[in-house]
């Protein structure tokens, strides 16, 4: 088991809530973004909105793998992406994606294949989360 | 003092005090949740949950890119 590192719940902004948000890098083959996702342990997938993979370079007509995601997001169109995923005190991670065609909804880390990589101890009331790779 | 004034020393913590600062700060937020559902008002749920299939097309992506 690797170590255990902490992290602060975040204000979210525009509003007064705060969340389990963790920053983090995204890496495409050639581009590398600065993000903050959303943990979300009800999330089935991770799920990468449409204009931040425009923005790691990735090619919306090029991507076979196609999705269908639930909520929300249930009406608009989705494909499989890998990523890099470098957070602080960790080693880079493959995350798998439902690229999102709609802007309409955070980057989140959901089951597969977040929760699958790292364990997770949420402490709302320190306003703090854990997380350990696997 | 503003916080205008405030971002250069903040900028100027160390790693641990700006998290605790943070934290100083998400507590006074959390503390004005008094109240957070308020009637009418608009609370996005992103949550994906029930996406057929999507957990096995991501596994299988995961999959071709391991090292064999």
């Amino acid at each position: 088991m690797s170590a255990r590192h902490s992290f602060p719940y975040l204000p979210v902004p525009g509003t007064a809530s705060v969340m389990p948000l963790l920053p983090l890098r995204l890496k495409s083959l050639e581009v590398e973004v600065k993000a903050t996702a959303l943990l979300d342990s009800g999330a089935t997938v991770n799920v990468l909105p449409h204009s931040l993979g425009v923005q790691l370079g990735l090619d919306w007509t090029s991507q076979s793998h196609v999705l269908e995601l639930g909520g929300n997001l249930a009406r608009h169109e989705a494909r499989g992406v890998l990523l890099e995923a470098a957070i602080e005190g960790f080693p880079p991670v493959r995350l798998a994606f439902a690229w999102s065609a709609s802007d309409n909804v955070r980057l989140i880390l959901g089951q597969i294949n977040f929760f699958l990589a790292f364990d997770v101890t949420f402490r709302r009331a320190d306003l703090a989360f854990d997380l350990w790779l696997r | 003092m503003s916080l205008a004034e405030l971002a250069p020393q903040l900028h100027a913590l160390p790693r641990g005090e700006k998290i605790m600062a943070l934290q100083l700060l998400t507590a006074d937020l959390s503390a004005e949740e008094v109240d957070p559902l308020t009637p009418g008002g608009f609370y996005p749920v992103f949550t994906p949950e029930s996406s057929p299939g999507a957990e096995e097309v991501l596994l299988n992506l995961l999959r071709e890119d391991a090292p064999a």
